[in-house]
């Protein structure tokens, strides 16, 4: 019983971490000039970073770089569906060929749900989401094991009327070791 | 009587031994409408010892009157304004509580044993007919007193229904307050709530073992839903099922020995079932569908579940090895979450019209359908163990909130927390 | 002995020397065979990997080109379509079987009441006869005959299980009634009438056997054809509807067993 408090102590600490991210914090897929202020600092390393690309790969990641597309990491789907729309095609592409280039790494696709509906239902449907990135990703080239696919359901919706349910319905792309 | 005696202590022993006392309620029910015909009946407030300090909503009339109140068959009576309050049955006066329209009688005493311990009596009277319905004993600890009034009560609903009463279960919940998530297990009033497990990540689907000393749940504190099995003696829990994907959705079979599970791999939901102990992992579902929730009938032979192999989400059923799939629901395009009644006789499942998700119950031999819920976002139905009541989730301005409505649609009962949100209930076994 | 093992060694040493001497050209020989036959794998595997670049360009082009994207949420929408279809093949198998049930029950129902109707038809002729007979002869019916009717009566009244009894003791209690015939007809009939149909059946072969000369025979076996309708088994029914007619082709029933056969043969068996 302590043990297990003590365990949920300790993954609440981690999670506020990991909720520092600035993947967690990007709202919406396709907004390139919203942040444009926050982007001048990034701007500014970017180059550096990319000339001395070939000695210092760990100093540069395309993964959080806001200017690469690998930092869009979100999937967003209509109600009720599980198609990805051909918007989201090039963001699939630049993660399957970044996973194809590095096969070390490895991805979770966390499918999501808007709150309309049952938890265990709306788990599934959250999974079938996340199964059709995958399988885009698939087609693409990216292996099996480079993908796990879960679901949250509707676990992390705070979406309350139609506009705002619209985020809800989504996959996340997220790497492994973030 | 007394081989009875003893099993009552040893019983009074065990939920002792599980349930630390205190008498807070977290859940406050509020009853809406009720039976047609309710059995009037009077409650003379137990004697008892001058030492023993309870406080008024745990006295032992009070808590048996809330319990018959509460299940919409009872109408308890005033008894204060009777000046005669007998506490033997040689002090009854039949003459009085007929006046009063009393159907039925209850007088009891509380009296102190050596070693701490309390003599609890009771005796249920018919009025009419001026005879003794039931007449009981219980050796008990002093914490046990709540517990000792709901078995009392279930004794009392028993003689004068011919069913068998529920006050003496419990029921289980997930509690959000602030971003935490806590599993709870309380008694069938709401009192004395005990933390299961709590958890900064969400906690769904608890599901009871059938002799009610485990529960099944799926916690995401992996960053994914994976199944735990815990005991309610002593606190422990095993990951019950962790594998590639989703693990979700725990359903015990009726010897306890196997769960029904849903596993995802690589793809869609599917329905398996897994031992007690994590082992001998069997696909029941091959699908690319969406196969979920699944849930055992009472006798073992068939499993229900959810599924939208027919392109909108109904409920199915298969046998316990995963053969033979049959439809259940035609009425509707969103039919999920089935529950089979005690019994065996009747499906519960939630239903969607539009925008609005409600409970309703399906007679399995005639395919009859009716709405019992007047709420909007029910989730999670769970019959209690007589089969009497349906216990679920729904929301009120804009809080998670448990409902009871019993599965004629007459008796609807609203159980608000005081704190949080809560959701996903449970109703635990009858333990006796 | 030394010697020996000297010039040996010189005669070695030289054989070996000339040989390399020889060899020389011989390799060169073979390094320039080599080169050229190195420049021809060189272009062959120019050639190859060409090919190679070519076909993954193809690939490349498939891949990039959405097509195998496009075919998988072609293959997405069809899966869906094909959902939604069984749905619907579902629902309407569903809808059969219900209709099914309810023509079933409709027609008992129905069946019932004509039957009633046609039972009630006779009685209600014989009291008028038997009142033109002269009135005593209600009073001084026998215990026996009493016990018939009221049995009867039960049956008129739709009160099978009732009548099932009391046809059942009358058996019973007169077996060597001159009505066993009629009694067993009616204990048949209303077996059949509390769905009890392979039961009914069987009193109704019963009564086949030993009365096969009865006026009620063919209405047994009617009554037996019924209850096929009922278990679904349209081929006997036809069956003992066809014997029915050979066997009685002048009785009150055979009109309308031909009736029921023709609409029997109306329907296709599978």
């Amino acid at each position: 019983m302590n043990k297990g408090l003590i365990g949920t102590i300790l993954l609440a600490v981690m999670l506020t971490a990991c909720s520092s991210k600035p993947m967690k914090d990007a709202p919406a897929p396709v907004e390139e000039k919203a942040p444009a202020a926050a982007a001048s600092a990034p701007v500014a390393e970017a180059p550096a970073a990319t000339a001395a690309a070939p000695e210092s790969e760990l100093a540069y990641n395309p993964l959080k770089d806001p200017n690469n597309i690998l930092s869009q990491r979100s999937i967003y789907f209509d109600f009720d569906k599980d198609e990805v729309k051909a918007e989201f095609r090039p963001l699939i592409e630049a993660h399957a060929s970044y996973l194809n280039q590095n096969a070390g790494a490895s991805v979770v696709l966390q499918g999501h749900a808007d709150e309309i509906g049952t938890r265990e239902y709306n788990l599934a449907l959250g999974q079938r989401r996340s199964v059709s990135v995958k399988k885009v990703m698939n087609l693409l080239g990216v292996q099996d094991r480079q993908i796990e696919t879960v679901s949250y359901g509707e676990e992390k919706a705070t979406g309350t009327d139609a506009t705002s349910r619209q985020k809800d319905r989504r996959v996340d792309i997220i790497y492994q070791g973030e | 009587m007394n081989s009875l005696r003893k099993y009552l202590c040893l019983l009074a022993g065990f939920v002792a031994l599980m349930l630390p006392f205190s008498s807070h309620a977290a859940l406050t029910i509020e009853i809406v409408g009720g039976a047609a015909q309710q059995i009037p009946i009077a409650i003379v407030p137990f004697a008892q010892p001058a030492s023993l300090k309870v406080a008024p909503q745990d006295a032992m009339a009070s808590v048996i009157g809330a319990d018959l109140q509460r299940s919409g068959l009872f109408r308890v009576l005033e008894t204060r304004g009777v000046i005669n309050q007998p506490t033997d049955i040689s002090q009854v006066r039949y003459a009085d509580w007929a006046a009063l329209q009393a159907q039925a009688l209850t007088i009891g005493t509380i009296e102190n044993l050596p070693g701490n311990r309390l003599k609890v009596t009771f005796r249920l009277l018919d009025v009419l007919k001026q005879t003794q319905l039931a007449g009981l004993e219980y050796n008990i600890a002093p914490n046990q007193l709540r517990m000792t009034a709901h078995k009392i009560a279930d004794v009392i609903y028993e003689k004068l229904t011919g069913e068998p009463g529920v006050f003496a279960t419990r029921i289980t919940y997930v509690s959000k307050a602030g971003k935490r998530y806590s599993l709870q297990v309380a008694d069938a009033d709401g009192f004395n709530p005990q933390t299961v497990v709590s958890s900064a990540e969400p906690i769904i689907s608890p599901s009871w073992s059938p002799d009610g000393t485990k529960l099944a749940y799926v916690s995401f504190e992996k960053k994914k839903p994976v199944v735990y099995v815990q005991s309610l003696v002593s606190g422990q829990r095993y990951v019950l099922a962790n594998f590639k994907g989703n693990n979700s959705a725990p359903s015990w079979s009726p010897d306890g020995k196997r769960l029904a599970i849903v596993l995802t791999h690589g793809a869609n939901s599917q329905v398996y079932a897994i031992n007690a102990d994590g082992t001998g992992l069997q696909q029941l579902t091959r699908t690319s569908a969406i196969d979920t929730e699944p849930v055992w009938s009472p006798d073992g032979q068939f499993i229900y579940f959810t599924s939208d192999r027919g392109g909108s989400p109904q409920i199915y059923r298969m046998t316990s090895t995963g053969a033979g799939v049959q439809r259940m629901t035609f009425d509707g395009s969103y039919n999920v979450s089935p529950r089979i009644s005690p019994d065996g006789k009747m499906l519960s499942f939630i239903k969607r019209d539009g925008d609005i998700f409600r409970v309703a119950i399906q007679d399995l031999m005639t395919g009859q359908v009716q709405v019992l819920s007047e709420t909007q976002n029910d989730e999670s139905p769970s019959f209690a163990p007589n089969g009497r009541m349906i216990l679920y989730a729904t929301s009120m301005g804009g809080k998670g909130t448990l409902a009871a409505v019993s599965s004629d649609g007459r008796v609807r009962q609203r159980l608000s927390d005081n704190g949080g949100d809560v959701r996903e209930p449970a109703w635990g076994p009858r333990v006796d | 002995m030394r010697r020996l093992i000297l010039g040996s060694v010189v005669l070695l040493a030289l054989s070996q020397n000339a040989h390399a001497f020889l060899e020389d050209k011989e390799a060169r020989k073979k390094i320039t065979e080599n080169q050229t036959q190195n420049q021809a794998a060189f272009n062959e595997l120019k050639k190859s990997q060409q090919a190679l670049e070519e076909r993954v360009a193809a690939i490349e082009a498939i891949v990039k080109g959405q097509g195998l994207l496009d075919l998988l949420s072609q293959v997405e929408q069809l899966n869906q379509e094909l959902s939604r279809l069984k749905g619907e093949l579902e629902v309407a198998n569903h809808n059969i079987t219900i209709t099914q049930q309810r023509q079933r029950d409709l027609y008992a129902d129905t069946d019932t009441r004509l039957r009633q109707l046609e039972s009630n038809a006779t009685p209600a002729a014989q009291p008028a006869e038997a009142a033109t007979d002269g009135s005593n002869a209600s009073q001084e019916a026998s215990p026996e005959s009493r016990d018939f009717e009221a049995a009867q009566a039960l049956a008129t009244a739709s009160r099978h299980r009732e009548a099932f009894e009391a046809f059942d003791k009358y058996l019973q209690t007169y077996p060597n009634s001159a009505r066993v015939p009629e009694a067993q007809y009616a204990l048949g009939y209303a077996q059949f009438s509390l769905k009890n149909y392979k039961a009914s059946m069987a009193t109704q072969q019963k009564l086949l056997q030993q009365f096969p000369d009865h006026a009620k025979a063919p209405d047994a076996m009617y009554n037996i054809a019924n209850s096929q309708i009922q278990l679904s088994d349209v081929e006997g029914a036809k069956k003992t509807l066809r014997l029915l007619l050979s066997k009685y082709p002048k009785s009150d029933v055979a009109p309308t067993a031909q009736k029921r056969l023709a609409v029997l043969e109306s329907i296709k068996t599978r």
